[in-house]
C-alpha cells in the first residue's frame, strides 16, 4: 500500500514561490519511490494560521513542511532572527548552506522539538516599508510608527534601528496602514509588502536587519517510519529544493523589488555608511539581550561566527 | 456519503432540541470517529481559532451593547431613531439594517456586527411588533455587510489567496453591499402589514417633544462617533474601537446620564459573558468541524469535481454560486473564502470571469452560506444575542435569502459592472 | 427513624451541600467574569493610548486580553450551561403537551449532553496531555500555554456537571409525572 505524505507551508498560496516549492519537493518525492509514497498538499491558510499549521506538524498531522520558524515550542529557534548577523548574500547563503554552523545549531534545537531539519530555504533580507517617507538613520527613522510582529527580537531590533513600535494584529494591519493607526510595517521582506500592502504603502528602506528563511522540516517521529530509501528520497528532494532556491532566492527578491517600482513606489538601498552605522547601533543594543533570549552558549556560536564583519 | 450523514446527524440533534453547541460538539464527535482525526490537536485547533485578537471585538461589543442598555445610552439612541424612522413603514427594521451598513464601514467581521447592532436593536424590535425570529434573520443577514463593506477580513484573506489587489477587491463588493441593503429595506417594507404588524408608539409628536428627544440622544450620539472618529482617525483599529465602546458607555452612562449604578454594571457584564460564551461554543466546535473537513480533502475534492460537470460558461457560474452556498452550509465564511474559492478560479477564467468580479461573487455568496442552516454561525449567532427561538429564524432567514440575497448574487455573478465599476472607476484594474 | 426517612435526610443533606456549593461556585464564577472583563478591556485601552498619546509600545497587551478573554468566554459558557442558556432549536419541546413526555424529553436531551459533554472533556484532556509532552508558552508573556487552556477544561466538566444535575432533574419529574397518571 502506498504510503501518503502530508506537506503544508505557512506562508504562500498556490502558485507563489513557496507554494511551487512544495509540490516541486512532493514531485522529487514521489518519483524517487516510484509511486511508494503518495503526497496531499496543503497552502498557506488551507489548514489554519502559521502558529496552528505549525501544531499540525508538531504532533504529526503534517508529515512535512516548509515553515516558517515559530519560537512558542522553543526560544532559541529566535537564533535566526538575531538581527545584523550578516548584510551580504553570499554570508547568508554560506550560514545556511548544509553542515554549515547554522544549519548544525538549526539541526539540534528542532530534534530538542521532535523535527527533523531537512534544509532552509531563503527568501533574502527583510526591510521596513513605510507610507509617505522613509528613514536611513536612527534618528530619522523616530518619525515612523511601525507595527512589529509581536515576537523576540523583533521589536527589540525595529525599536533599536530608532523607529516607534506597535501591536498591531495582521489581520487588521491593511486597514490600521490605511487609517493612519501606524505608518508602516516593519522586518517584512519585500514580497509581503508588495502581495499584501502594496495599495497602502509607498516606500520600502531595505536595512537588511535580519535574513529570512524558511525551514524545511520533516515530523520526527514520520521521519522515523519511513524506510531508509525512503529518508534518502525525502532528504534528497528537499536538498533539491533548498539548492534551487538558493540560486533562485536573489533573482526572485529583485523580481519583487522591480514589481515594487512599478507600483510608483520608491526602493531604498543604505549606502555603506548608513548600513556600518545601523549595524553597529543594533548589534550593541540587542545581541546582549538574545544572550537571555537564545542563551549565551547560542549567542556564542553567532559571535564567532559573524565577528569578522 | 460521510459527510452526508454527519449532516444529516447534525440536523437530527438539533431537532431533537440539544443546544445547538451541543449538536456541533456531536457532529464533532462523528467527524472524529469516521475520519480517525488526532486528537492531540483536535482541540488544540480550536484553542487557537479562540486565541484570536480580532475575536475579541465579540466580547466587547457584547458587553458594549449590554452596558449601554444599563446605562439608558441604548434607550435615547432607539428613542430618537424611532423618532426619526419610526412612523415610516418597516422604520425599525430598516434602521437595523442601516445600522449594520454603517457598522460594517467600521469593523471587518459579521460577528463583531451582530454583536453590536443586536444588543441594540432586537429589543426595542420586539416591542414593535418585530417577531423576535424575524428580527435574528434580519441581523443575521445584513451582519454580512460586516464583509461586504469595506474593511473585510473575509476579502483581505480572499485577495491574498488568489493574489489580487486587496483594495480592488475591497471596492468591488461595495456595490452588491448597497444593493443587498436596498433589497433587505424593501423586503423588510413588504413584510410590514403581513407577516409584522407594527405596533404604534406614543413617539414624540410635537416639536417640543422632538427637540428634547433629540438633545437627549445627543451624549449617546458621542459613542458612535468616538468610534468612528477614532478608527477613521487613525487613533485605534476596529478591535480596539470596542474597548473603547465599553469604556465609552460606562463612562457616558455614569456621568451623563447617571443610569448606571455599579450593581447594575455588574449584571450587565455577567448577563454579557452569559451571552458571549453560549456563541463562543459554538463557534469553538463550528470551527472544529471546518477544519477537520478540509483537513479531509471533502470540499477540495468536491471542488474537483465540480470542476468537471459542464463547459458553458453560464452553466459554470451557476454552478459555481450553487457549489458556493452549498459550501457555506456546511464550512465557516473564511474556509469557503481561503480554501475554496481559489479552488474554483480556474473554472471561473475558463468562464473568462475576472478574479475581482469573483471576489464580489464570493462574498455574496458568503452572506447565504454564513445564514443557511445546518451550520448557521452568524444566524444562530444573532439569535442568541436577540433571545429568539432559532427555528423561528429559519423561515424569516429562507426567504430574505430567496428573495434579497440569492438575487444579489445572481445579479453579481450576472452583470460584471455591478462589481467591476467601482474598481475600474477609481482606477484598481 | 424508618429506612426511607433515613434516606430522605441523607437526600436533604446532599441536596443541601450541593445547593451551598453551587453559590459558591457561582459567586467564583462572577467574580472571574468581572475581572477577566476588566482585564480585557483595560489591556486594551492601555495599549491605545499609549501607542497613540505616549508613543510607548507597551508589550504584551494583546496577550494579557486573550489569555483573560478565553477564561471570559468559558466563565460565560459554564454560566450558560447552568442556567440554561445555550441556543436551543425549541420546536419539538415546544410542540410536546404532556408533562410526562416533556420530563422524557429532558431526560433524553440531557443524557445526550452528557455523553458530548464527556467527549468534550476527552478532547480537552488530550489537549492539555499534549502540551504536558510539547510545552508551549505564550510569546512575549512567557506564561505557560496551559494557563490559557484551562478553562476549556472548567467548561467540560461543568458541562457534565450540569447535564447530570439536569438528568437528575429530569428523572425525578418523570417520576412524578408518573405517580400522578
Ligand atoms: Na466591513
Ligand atoms: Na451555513
Amino acid at each position: 500500500m502506498a504510503e501518503t505524505l502530508r506537506i503544508a507551508t505557512d506562508s504562500g498560496a498556490k502558485g507563489s514561490a513557496a507554494g511551487n516549492a512544495i509540490e516541486a519537493w512532493a514531485a522529487e518525492i514521489e518519483a524517487a519511490t516510484n509511486g511508494e509514497i503518495e503526497t496531499e498538499i496543503f497552502y498557506q491558510n488551507e489548514l489554519g494560521g502559521q502558529q496552528e499549521v505549525f501544531d499540525l506538524l508538531m504532533a504529526g498531522d503534517l508529515d512535512l513542511m516548509l515553515n516558517w520558524p515559530m519560537t512558542s515550542y522553543d526560544q532559541r529557534i529566535s537564533i535566526i532572527y538575531t538581527p545584523y548577523m550578516f548584510t551580504e548574500w553570499d554570508e547568508a547563503l554560506a550560514a545556511y548552506s548544509p553542515d554549515s554552523w547554522m544549519s548544525q545549531a538549526l539541526n539540534g534545537i528542532y530534534a530538542d522539538s521532535g523535527l527533523k531539519f531537512l534544509g532552509a530555504w531563503p527568501e533574502g533580507f527583510n526591510g521596513v516599508g513605510t507610507k509617505d517617507g522613509h528613514a536611513t538613520s536612527v534618528e530619522d527613522a523616530s518619525a515612523f510608527k511601525v507595527r512589529v510582529p509581536p515576537v523576540a527580537p523583533f521589536t527589540e531590533t525595529i525599536s533599536a534601528m530608532g523607529y516607534q513600535t506597535a501591536t498591531v494584529d495582521w489581520g487588521e494591519l491593511y486597514s490600521a496602514l490605511q487609517t493612519g493607526v501606524v505608518d508602516g510595517d516593519a522586518a517584512n521582506v519585500i514580497f509581503y509588502e508588495v502581495e499584501y500592502f502594496g495599495d497602502v504603502l509607498t516606500d520600502y528602506t531595505h536595512s537588511r536587519q535580519q535574513f529570512l528563511t524558511g525551514i524545511l522540516t520533516a515530523n520526527m517521529e514520520s521521519w522515523d517510519g519511513l524506510t531508509a530509501d525512503q529518508q534518502e528520497a525525502v532528504a534528497a528532494g528537499a536538498e533539491k529544493v533548498m539548492l534551487a532556491q538558493f540560486d533562485a532566492a536573489k533573482a526572485a527578491d529583485d523580481g519583487y523589488v522591480q514589481t515594487w517600482k512599478e507600483l510608483g513606489h520608491s526602493y531604498v538601498e543604505l549606502s555603506d555608511d548608513q548600513m556600518a552605522a545601523l549595524r553597529s547601533t543594533v548589534r550593541e543594543k540587542v545581541w546582549p539581550q538574545m544572550d537571555n533570549l537564545i542563551g549565551a552558549e547560542l549567542m556564542e556560536l553567532v559571535r564567532n561566527n559573524t565577528s569578522a564583519q | 456519503m460521510e459527510p452526508l450523514l454527519i449532516l444529516g446527524l447534525l440536523l437530527v440533534l438539533l431537532a431533537i432540541g440539544l443546544p445547538v453547541a451541543w449538536s456541533f460538539a456531536g457532529a464533532v464527535a462523528a467527524l472524529v470517529w469516521v475520519y480517525d482525526a488526532n486528537l492531540n490537536t483536535l482541540m488544540l485547533q480550536g484553542f487557537r481559532s479562540l486565541n484570536s485578537v480580532i475575536l475579541l471585538a465579540l466580547p466587547l461589543f457584547i458587553l458594549a451593547g449590554y452596558l449601554m442598555q444599563s446605562g439608558g445610552i441604548a434607550a435615547r439612541l432607539v428613542g430618537f431613531v424611532e423618532m426619526a424612522v419610526g412612523r415610516r413603514r418597516g422604520g425599525m427594521g430598516n434602521a437595523m439594517v442601516c445600522a449594520a451598513g454603517v457598522f460594517g464601514a467600521i469593523s471587518g467581521t459579521a460577528t463583531a456586527s451582530v454583536a453590536a447592532i443586536g444588543t441594540l436593536m432586537i429589543d426595542p424590535m420586539a416591542e414593535k411588533g418585530y417577531p423576535r425570529g424575524y428580527s435574528a434573520a434580519l441581523l443575521g443577514i445584513s451582519s454580512l455587510l460586516g464583509i461586504l463593506i469595506p474593511p473585510s477580513i473575509t476579502m483581505i484573506l480572499f485577495a491574498v489567496a488568489t493574489q489580487q489587489s486587496v483594495a480592488a477587491c475591497f471596492a468591488a463588493s461595495i456595490v452588491p453591499g448597497i444593493l443587498l441593503m436596498i433589497g433587505l429595506m424593501i423586503f423588510n417594507r413588504s413584510q410590514i402589514g403581513r407577516r409584522i404588524t407594527e405596533l404604534g408608539t406614543d413617539a414624540a409628536t410635537t416639536s417640543a417633544q422632538r427637540w428634547r428627544v433629540t438633545v437627549r440622544a445627543l451624549p449617546a450620539f458621542s459613542l458612535p462617533l468616538i468610534i468612528i472618529g477614532g478608527i477613521y482617525g487613525g487613533v485605534f483599529t476596529p478591535t480596539e474601537a470596542a474597548a473603547f465602546a465599553v469604556l465609552a458607555s460606562v463612562l457616558i452612562g455614569a456621568l451623563v446620564y447617571r443610569d448606571m449604578s455599579f450593581r447594575r454594571m455588574r449584571d450587565s457584564t455577567i448577563a454579557a459573558a452569559e451571552t458571549t460564551g453560549s456563541i463562543v461554543i459554538i463557534l469553538l466546535f463550528s470551527f472544529i468541524i471546518g477544519r477537520i473537513l478540509v483537513s479531509e480533502r471533502i470540499p477540495q475534492d468536491l471542488a474537483q469535481i465540480v470542476s468537471t460537470l459542464v463547459t458553458n460558461p453560464i452553466c459554470i457560474m451557476l454552478l459555481v454560486n450553487v457549489f458556493l452556498v452549498f459550501a457555506g452550509a456546511l464550512i465557516d465564511d473564511v474556509s469557503v473564502t481561503v480554501v475554496i474559492a481559489p479552488l474554483l478560479l480556474p473554472l471561473m477564467q475558463m468562464a473568462d470571469v475576472n478574479t475581482v468580479h469573483f471576489a464580489a461573487i464570493v462574498a455574496t455568496s458568503v452572506v447565504i452560506g454564513a445564514n443557511s442552516p445546518p451550520m448557521a454561525p452568524v444566524l444562530f449567532m444573532a439569535c442568541r444575542i436577540g433571545r429568539a427561538s432559532a427555528h423561528q429564524a429559519v423561515g424569516p432567514a429562507l426567504r430574505m435569502m430567496l428573495f434579497v440575497a440569492l438575487p444579489v448574487m445572481l445579479l453579481t455573478t450576472f452583470v460584471p459592472s455591478v462589481s467591476l465599476m467601482l474598481p475600474r472607476w477609481l482606477g484598481l484594474m | 427513624m424508618t429506612a426511607a426517612a433515613v434516606t430522605q435526610a441523607r437526600g436533604g443533606i446532599l441536596i443541601g451541600f450541593l445547593t451551598i456549593f453551587d453559590r459558591i461556585f457561582t459567586r467564583a464564577l462572577h467574580a472571574l467574569i468581572l475581572a477577566t472583563s476588566l482585564i480585557v478591556t483595560v489591556a486594551l485601552v492601555t495599549l491605545v493610548v499609549c501607542r497613540y498619546v505616549f508613543n510607548y509600545p507597551v508589550a504584551g497587551m494583546h496577550e494579557l486580553s486573550m489569555l483573560a478573554a478565553l477564561w471570559l468566554y468559558m466563565a460565560g459558557a459554564v454560566l450558560a450551561s447552568r442556567n440554561n442558556g445555550h441556543l436551543v432549536v425549541d420546536f419539538l419541546a415546544g410542540s410536546l403537551r404532556s408533562s410526562r413526555a416533556k420530563a422524557l424529553h429532558q431526560l433524553v436531551v440531557a443524557a445526550l449532553t452528557l455523553i458530548i459533554a464527556c467527549f468534550f472533556a476527552l478532547w480537552v484532556w488530550k489537549m492539555l496531555a499534549w502540551g504536558m509532552k510539547r510545552p508551549q508558552s505564550i510569546p512575549l508573556l512567557q506564561i505557560p500555554l496551559w494557563v490559557a487552556q484551562l478553562p476549556f477544561a472548567l467548561a467540560a466538566l461543568s458541562a457534565m456537571a450540569y447535564a447530570l444535575r439536569d438528568m437528575v432533574r429530569a428523572a425525578l419529574s418523570l417520576t412524578r409525572a408518573s405517580k400522578e397518571s
